[in-house]
Order: structure tokens, then C-alpha cells, then sequence
């Protein structure tokens, strides 16, 4: 058919020749960019540092193209393609046909890379004010590392592989992605990752340019607060994934890719406390520029992890060759960092005065180094299988390694985060210590309430007072805010503005408050949590931890990409639907559909173990107490993030002026 | 056919990125005016 096969040419030469073309020249773009912005750089050309940084931005706009050719063929349904065959199929609802941009590792790739060229470009933008030579080593660096993602993409993974028969149909998502998740948790964690080689860039290029300054860090705070913000988001956003669609009635297992996940937000979170020491005293240039890297190192490390399948996980439909392309740059990556930071090391001497431990960036560098402990933790759980099986047998560790080992470091943290924020910089003075019987009496009343309630687990104990501290904290200082303004006058207007002024202090305080909230939820849900496996006829009931539920009857239905066995019940006024979903075009796999009935007091989750022959049916049911605090919290401090951001940019935070009578600190 | 289109991309996106050298006056042009 001469017609069909004209269309066959037109899909394959518009969408797999415009696309791997697209891709073959940002790499030829990328390069030219490092290249050239290196060499201008150092020669500081300004009109060729210019041209090295257009370079960039032609980069990310070839990306674009490239995102968007791949978006169209997936939409399109055009199987001609490998990776559209490999990860849709015709049943495959419209929505997660279009997630399969970044379901599969050929456009995971190119996600990140997307990510990587956009907000890259964004930072370069406004970047000619640091200086012509940390811009143009910045350019360069962000150049190198969108070379090194499109060197994958071109030469071993590319999303534009043609195959030699078109099939009529597709293979399909995996049946577990098949789920709302999808359309938001993977984009929102890779672009937490993608986003933190913006704060690398600039910090490796501050490095390059001996400048030790703190301007590289408020120029990418903005980067490093977004990257923070998607990477919480990303992880919560998983578990709530996970909790909804796994059906084991947790949400965090302690899994290698978990794992991977949690250890650069840990990083990320350090930085963002340890960098307002440098830009208020001047103190820690070396620690933040090891904090930024060792961030950046652990993301590539994770994206190696998740990519080579080298540790056993739940995620190993991501698993492939590209492994050892990440293992090499995970290397050059370490070397060219530690190199750096050695050559450097001479001038990376912190100013200022040594200031006493009981201060707030001695609270910050004490909880740097429990955060730095946290990931020694997760890290050593997380390669144990591997380190052990290379000098004999393999090892794994469980959860309760990480709940004995972490769970003391997260204690000390939250009586941090309770006391923090009241400790003044430079001194502690009387005042401190009378603001802390706030923190101090709320742990105490909640701790006894708890005892009187006959609660006696000690992580319990230790989770939920410290928790309310934390929060009454924060709402001791809004309180104290409140106070202020209503003392200076001038109305609601001009509170606005003085809280628009101190946004990254208040959006900060919100994000503790929604920390807060979250570790009161996992405390609660993971400590309280109560199961029981029935079976029941139709009419019986059971009852767990005080809720009855009534088993109705089976039902079969047969929905677009699968069938579903349902079991209906009622709790209450509400009816709850456990099923398990077999996908025939799949070969038959089965996965089980999760009910839940959700409350701010307990959630009761429901999963069907299946439909007996004599007409009963089998459940295991848990009641999960306060699980929605967890994505509560979330969002309070997704907003804490939005409010720290928002608003018109200041370059430089006010320093902490040094006090001529201070009794301490003089060296 | 990959490094063709590659080329024309290549081609289509050479004025945005050279142009501060084709802004800037060549300074032995400049010189030669005088």
C-alpha cells in the first residue's frame, strides 16, 4: 500500500530523524558550550563567554524539541518506535500514555536532561552579575553535565530507536505504574535531582574561579530551595504512592531506591541550614561546598543505583545497561569534586571569629552532623548487600537496623528543630533560655498525656512530644511576629510587608511546623498501626480497633485494560471496594486494588486476599491512626517552600553585625 | 539521515548563538575606517 507505507516514511523520518537528530545536536551544542565557555572563562572573552552561554540555551531548546517529538509519538501511538511500543499500549489510558515520556529509562534520561536544560538556562540568565568567569565556568559545568546525559542518549539509550517491524499494538505499562501516581511522583522526584546540578554547577564553578564568597549561594538559593521542595514532595508523594497501590498497609520500606532517594534530600536539607551560617558569619565556606557536592554526588549515585540494578529493590522495572555509563560518572564526578576541593583548599579558610556552641550556627553545625550521620546510616543499609557479598556472604539489613541505628539521630534532630529556631545567633543569652519552656512545657504535657494513656513505646514517646515541641516552636514565633507588627502599626498592609521581607524566616518556621505534623503522623501510624486477617460470608462483620465493618458480597467487572474481582463493604455510612485487577493483555498479572477509608483520626485500609469457594472472602485489614497528618504535613510544607520563594529576590542575606562588646568570640 | 537533520538544526540555531560576535564591531574593521 503505497499510502500506508508514505505514512509509515512520514511518522518515522518527522518523529525518529527529527528527534535522535535533535538529540545528536544538543550534544554537538553541549559540548561546544563547556568547551568554549571553559576557555572563555579563563581568558575572560566576555563577547565568547556570551556566545559559550547562547550555546547553552540552544542546548535546552534541542531538548526541548526532542521532549516534544517523543510526547507527540507516544500520544500518537506511533509503535514505529521501540520505547513507544515498549511502554504503551493501545488500552493504555491518555494520561499515562503521556507519562510514558518519563516511565521508561530511555525518557527518564531525556526528563532529566529537560529539566536540567530549562532551569539551567534560568540560572545563567541572570548569572553575568557573579562575575564573567564564575558564569561562564558555571555554563561550562552545566554544559559538561547535559553533554555527558546526551552522550547517553545518543549512543546507548535512545528514546528515537526504530523498529524494523511496526507492531499493531504495544506491550504496555507495568500494571503497578498503572495508577494516578504515576502522572506525578516520578516527574516531581527527577526534577528534585535534576535540579540540584544547578547549586553543584555553581558551587564547582565559584571553586574553579577561587571565589569563596557566599554570592554563588544566594544565587542559586532559590535553585536549592525548589530542588528541596520537589525532592520532599517527591518522596512523600512515593509513599503516599506506595501506601494507596502496594497494599502491605506502610508506606516507607526501607527500600535500596527509598533509600537513594531520602540520602540527597537529607544532603540537601544540611545545605540549606549550614549556607545561612556562610552568608550571616561568614563561616563554613569549606563544609557548604563539600555539602552542595556531596548532594550531587549522592543523586548520581542514586540514579546509578536505581539504574544498574546492582542492589535488589521493588523498583526493578527501571533496571538496565546504562549502569556502568553512570558508575564512570559518578567517578569523574568524585575526582574532579575532591580534586577540586583539594587544589582550593588553602583559600576555603572560613572569616569570622569562631563563635560559642550555644548559638544558632552551633545548632546548625550540630545538625549537619546528625544529618551526616542519618546518611552514613541509610547509606551503609543501603550497600551492605554489596560491600558484603564482594568479601563473602551477601548481608541485609532490615528495618530495624535503620529504626535502631537512624532512629536516636532523628531524636536529637527534632529537639534541634524544637530549640533552633529560639537560639539567637552569635550567643545564647538569658532570654534563650527562658523561651524554651515553651518547647519544653508542650514535650512535657504531651509526654505525660501519653503515659497516662498507657502508651509505652519509646519511639513513640519520643516522636510525638517532640513533635508538638517543634510545632509549638513555630507558633511560639508566629505569636512573637504577631506581636511585633501589631506593636509597629500600620495595619494588615504593612504586617504583609514585614512578613514578605522575612518570607525565608517564616516559610521556614511553616516548613518545620508541616515536618512537624509529618513526624507525628509516621510516629502514630507506624507505632499504632493495628491489623487482623478475616474471612467473612456475606452479612458477617468484623471489627478492628473499634471499627465494624460489614462484608456485603463479590462482584466481577471488566474495565478497558483489565478485569476486576470487587468485594463491597460498609463501614458506617460508606462503602469501601477492595479488588484485585488481572491485566489478560499482560499475561495474566494481578494486582491488588487497596480500599481506604480516610479520616484525620485513623485511616482504615482494606485489602482482598481473595474470594473463597464457598462464597467468603478472605481480607487483611489494618487501622493506620493520623496517616493523613503525613500528606498534611506535606502540603504544609510545600507551602512553607512556595512563601520562603515567593516574591522579588535579594541577592545577599543580611549579616549578622558583629556585637563591639560581645564577651565572646574574640580571637 | 540522523546527521543530516542534526546539521540543519545545527544551522538553524548558529544566529542566536553567535550573535554577540555579530553585534560586536570587529575592532581591526573599526580600524581600518578610520
Amino acid at each position: 500500500m503505497p499510502v500506508a507505507l508514505l505514512d509509515d516514511f512520514i511518522h518515522v523520518v518527522i518523529l525518529a530523524f527529527l528527534g535522535s537528530g535533535a538529540l545528536l545536536a544538543g550534544l554537538v551544542m553541549a559540548v561546544f558550550s563547556a568547551l568554549l565557555s571553559f576557555w572563555a572563562g579563563r581568558v575572560e572573552n566576555r563577547v565568547m563567554i556570551q556566545v559559550g552561554r547562547r550555546a547553552f540555551y540552544a542546548t535546552a531548546a534541542m531538548i526541548f524539541i526532542a521532549s516534544a517529538l517523543l510526547e507527540t509519538a507516544l500520544v500518537t501511538h506511533d509503535f514505529s518506535l521501540a520505547y513507544v511500543a515498549e511502554h504503551t499500549d493501545l488500552s493504555t489510558p491518555i494520561a499515562l500514555v503521556a507519562a510514558g515520556f518519563y516511565g521508561g529509562q530511555e525518557g527518564s534520561l531525556l526528563y532529566w536532561a529537560l529539566i536540567l536544560g530549562i532551569l539551567g538556562s534560568a540560572s545563567l540568565l541572570a548569572s553575568a552579575r557573579l562575575g564573567p568567569r564564575l558564569a561562564a565556568y558555571a555554563a561550562g559545568i552545566m554544559g559538561a553535565i547535559a553533554s555527558f546525559f546526551l552522550v547517553v542518549l545518543v549512543m546507548v539509550a535512545s528514546p528515537f530507536d526504530v523498529l524494523a517491524v511496526t507492531p499493531p499494538d504495544g506491550l504496555g505499562l507495568n500494571p503497578v505504574l498503572r495508577d494516578g501516581g504515576m502522572l506525578i511522583h516520578p516527574p516531581v522526584v527527577l526534577a528534585g535531582f535534576a535540579a540540584f546540578a544547578i547549586p553543584f554547577s555553581f558551587a564547582a564553578a565559584a571553586l574553579l574561579a577561587g571565589r569563596f564568597d557566599a554570592s554563588w549561594i544566594a544565587h542559586t538559593r532559590r535553585f536549592a530551595l525548589v530542588a528541596w521542595g520537589l525532592q520532599s514532595a517527591g518522596l512523600l508523594l512515593g509513599m503516599w504512592w506506595a501506601y494507596h497501590v502496594l497494599g502491605w498497609g506502610g508506606y516507607w520500606g526501607w527500600d535500596p531506591v527509598e533509600n537513594v532517594a531520602f540520602m540527597p534530600w537529607l544532603a540537601t536539607t544540611a545545605y540549606l541550614h549550614s549556607s545561612q551560617v556562610q552568608e550571616r558569619r561568614g563561616r563554613l565556606r569549606a563544609w557548604n561546598f563539600a555539602l552542595v557536592i556531596l548532594a550531587f554526588l549522592l543523586v548520581v549515585f542514586g540514579t546509578f543505583i536505581v539504574r544498574s540494578g546492582i542492589v535488589p529493590s521493588v523498583h526493578t522495572f527501571a533496571v538496565s545497561a546504562i549502569g556502568p555509563w553512570f558508575l564512570g560518572f559518578l567517578g569523574l564526578c568524585i575526582v574532579f569534586s575532591i580534586g577540586l576541593l583539594a587544589l582550593r583548599s588553602g583559600g576555603l579558610r572560613s572569616g569570622g571569629e569562631a563563635g560559642p556552641a550555644v548559638s544558632r550556627e552551633g545548632a546548625f553545625a550540630l545538625q549537619n552532623l546528625l544529618l551526616i550521620g542519618v546518611i552514613a546510616v541509610v547509606f551503609w543499609g543501603t550497600m551492605l548487600p554489596l560491600v558484603s557479598g564482594l568479601v563473602g556472604q551477601e548481608r541485609v539489613v532490615g528495618v530495624s537496623y535503620y529504626e535502631r541505628a537512624a532512629g536516636p539521630l532523628f531524636v536529637a534532630i527534632l529537639a534541634l528543630m524544637a530549640a533552633g529556631p529560639l537560639i539567637p545567633w552569635r550567643h545564647a543569652g538569658a532570654p534563650f533560655w527562658r523561651s524554651l519552656v515553651w518547647p519544653g512545657a508542650t514535650c512535657a504535657l504531651v509526654l505525660a498525656t501519653l503515659l497516662a494513656g498507657g502508651v509505652r513505646s519509646l519511639p513513640a514517646l519520643y516522636g510525638v512530644p517532640l513533635g508538638a515541641a517543634v510545632a509549638s516552636t513555630v507558633i511560639y514565633e508566629y505569636i512573637r511576629a504577631i506581636g511585633r507588627w501589631r506593636r509597629a502599626g500600620g495595619g494588615r498592609a504593612r504586617a504583609l510587608a514585614l512578613l514578605a521581607r522575612r518570607r525565608r524566616r517564616y516559610g521556614a518556621y511553616l516548613a518545620h511546623l508541616g515536618l512537624a505534623v509529618v513526624v507525628v503522623g509516621l510516629a502514630a501510624s507506624h507505632f499504632w498501626q493495628q491489623e487482623r486477617d478475616v474471612t467473612m460470608r456475606p452479612g458477617q462483620q468484623a471489627t478492628v480497633a473499634g471499627y465494624t465493618l460489614t462484608y456485603r458480597g463479590s462482584d466481577t467487572r471488566e474495565l478497558a485494560d483489565h478485569s476486576e474481582l470487587v468485594a463491597a463493604m460498609t463501614l458506617g455510612g460508606k462503602t469501601l471496594e477492595p479488588a484485585r485487577a488481572t491485566y489478560a493483555g499482560l499475561g495474566g498479572q494481578s494486582l491488588t486494588h487497596v480500599a481506604i477509608s480516610s479520616s484525620p483520626i485513623a485511616d482504615v485500609y482494606v485489602v482482598l486476599a481473595g474470594i473463597n469457594s464457598d462464597g467468603s472472602a478472605s481480607f487483611r485489614i489494618f487501622v493506620n491512626p493520623l496517616v493523613s497528618w503525613i500528606w498534611a504535613g506535606g502540603a504544609i510544607i510545600i507551602l512553607g517552600v512556595i512563601l520562603g520563594n515567593a516574591g522579588s529576590r535579594r541577592t545577599v542575606a543580611e549579616p549578622v553585625p558583629a556585637r563591639v562588646a560581645s564577651p565572646v568570640g574574640v580571637s | 539521515m540522523t546527521l543530516i537533520v542534526a546539521t540543519l538544526f545545527l544551522f538553524a540555531a548558529g544566529p542566536f548563538v553567535l550573535w554577540p560576535l555579530i553585534k560586536t564591531p570587529d575592532d581591526g574593521a573599526g580600524g581600518e575606517s578610520r
